[in-house]
């Protein structure tokens, strides 16, 4: 009897046992716990107990009577909630919190509960999709103030405005100019702004010893551009090759200085003119980043626009 | 949906717009030399009459003797211009020259034959006064020493040439009705296969 008694409690006991861990295991699986991941990876387990812009409250779970924690909001990435739902508070790409949804921002300076008023909340099986969409779009005004600056020499020219500039020859002229801001839209896509300024030379001359005429134009174009581009990265490590198409808007001024000998006559007529007008140019090049640091980097690339190529620096404010 | 069509629709008048500010592009004065073939000359000196259409011909090989005996293989070219008087009748002059056979045209062709050069093979001048009459003018002998025509440039790459010409004619009916050709030029009067 004694001996039946005492197996009977030991496998009570392997069952009590056993239910526990699969309890366990099906709260490692749907926890009921609250996640708080931070931007660094860093992840926490806790109760969240407010939200707002700029902190996050919580307990931790196993000290439930225990003290409320805050955190940054701008050290948090994103918090999954024990239902299963999922809030981005800091975008990857930025450090301000963002991808809530705009009647919710309007109104979620002091939350007590932020759970259930959370409109936009998607399930955890849909928390890459949101992250994705968040990390574009909704973030593309926050990754406006971290993008990169761009500035570069051009060299070898390679557009004008002027038609019938092919019979000319190109004189030596300095290197033109360029600018150019860019931030990331998503993981893919970056967008810029690009600014340049280049001053061409160029030379005309005709001797005809049968018209007894000496012709002789030099040309001075002034070009202001202003354009946008889309670029995409083949690669985001130490180098990063791209590719970029874009449009530019092109303020052209030039002078014309012409001389016109008639040798018989021992005659000059000289000829001045100016030109001004705005014109556009497609835009497609291809380059390469060379980052040597997380901040600083060097570039170069070829392709249409003002210039063949161009050299330069990248200045990243990330 | 809606603003996917309004979007697109930006995007196609943006890349029209483009191209059409593309295609635009200003054109650039190059000063150029114009070539406009001019034939003209003056009959009284006051005004000058200028041929619409001139013509220069390739003809055939013709042998020229000269006074001591000895002889040249020369080319007969043939310049003919077409145009209109100051009494409004149309006229065409025929100038017939024996040249060297070397391309080089440059020298001064008189009646009188030079070697190694040529000369003024005819030079003459008709007049349409109704649709059946015409008339018609050559050198006048007792004034033929003094006609010549210059060839005083060639462009060889353009084939191309210009200079000056001096007549005095002689109605070949009346011989006492008598015209000068004054001030006669010619410029970039094309020489090359027609």
């Amino acid at each position: 009897m004694g001996r039946n008694n005492l197996k009977n409690i030991s496998l009570l006991l392997l069952l009590f046992f056993a239910a526990c861990n699969l309890k366990a295991q099906v709260q490692d699986i749907l926890p009921t716990t609250d996640v708080i991941v931070g931007i660094d990876g860093g992840i926490t387990y806790g109760k969240v107990l407010e939200v707002d812009d700029e902190r996050i409250k919580y307990r931790k779970n196993d000290i439930p009577d225990g003290p409320t924690i805050t955190l940054q909001a701008k050290q948090v990435y994103l918090i999954v909630y024990s239902n299963n739902t999922t809030q981005l508070i800091t975008p990857a790409f930025g450090t301000q919190k963002a991808g809530e949804p705009t009647t919710e921002k309007q109104s979620s300076k002091k939350k007590s509960n932020p759970k259930p008023v959370i409109e936009e909340q998607q399930p955890l099986s849909n928390s890459s999709d949101s992250t994705v969409k968040a990390d574009t779009i909704a973030n593309f005004k926050t990754n406006l103030a971290h993008g990169a600056l761009k500035i570069g020499l051009g060299f070898q020219r390679d557009y004008s405005s002027f038609k019938g500039i092919e019979d000319f020859t190109k004189t030596p002229s300095a290197p033109s100019l360029f600018a150019a801001y860019q931030c990331r839209y998503n993981r893919f896509l970056t967008l810029g702004i690009n600014f340049g300024y280049a001053s061409f030379n160029y030379s005309y001359s005709a001797s005809s010893d049968y018209d007894m005429i000496d012709i002789s134009q030099d040309i001075t174009e002034k070009i202001g551009t202003v354009g946008f581009y889309g670029r995409y990265d083949l690669m985001d490590r130490f180098f990063k090759p791209y590719l970029v198409l874009g449009l530019n808007i092109n303020h052209s001024s030039a002078t014309v200085v012409g001389d016109i000998y008639f040798r018989d006559e021992g005659k000059h007529v000289l000829i001045n003119s100016d030109i001004n007008g705005f014109k556009t140019n497609f835009v497609a090049r291809a380059g390469i980043d060379v980052m040597i640091s997380q901040r600083f980097g060097l570039y170069s690339d070829i392709g249409t626009g003002t210039n063949l190529i161009q050299v330069g620096v990248v200045f990243s404010f990330k | 949906m809606k603003y996917k069509v309004k979007g697109m629709l930006l995007m196609l008048i943006a890349v029209l717009s483009a191209i059409l500010l593309n295609s635009c592009r200003d054109e650039l004065e190059v000063y150029k030399i114009q070539r406009i073939g001019v034939f003209s000359f003056s009959n009284d000196k006051l005004n000058t009459q200028y041929a619409e259409a001139v013509h220069f011909y390739q003809g055939k090989s013709v042998l020229h003797y000269y006074a001591d005996g000895s002889s040249e293989l020369l080319s007969r070219v043939l310049l003919t211009a077409d145009g209109i008087n100051t009494a409004g009748n149309s006229f065409t002059v025929n100038i017939e020259l024996d040249v060297v056979k070397d391309g080089d045209f440059i020298g001064i062709y008189k009646p009188q034959y030079e070697k190694h050069l040529g000369g003024i093979h005819t030079f003459n001048y008709l007049e349409k006064i109704t649709d059946s009459t015409y008339k018609s003018y050559n050198l006048d002998p007792a004034a033929i020493e003094y006609a010549f025509m210059r060839i005083d440039r060639q462009n060889m790459e353009e084939k191309l040439i210009l200079g000056d010409f001096f007549a005095s004619m002689q109605n070949d009916q009346e011989t006492s009705e008598k015209l000068i050709f004054f001030e006669g030029t010619f410029k970039d009067i094309y020489y090359g296969p027609q």
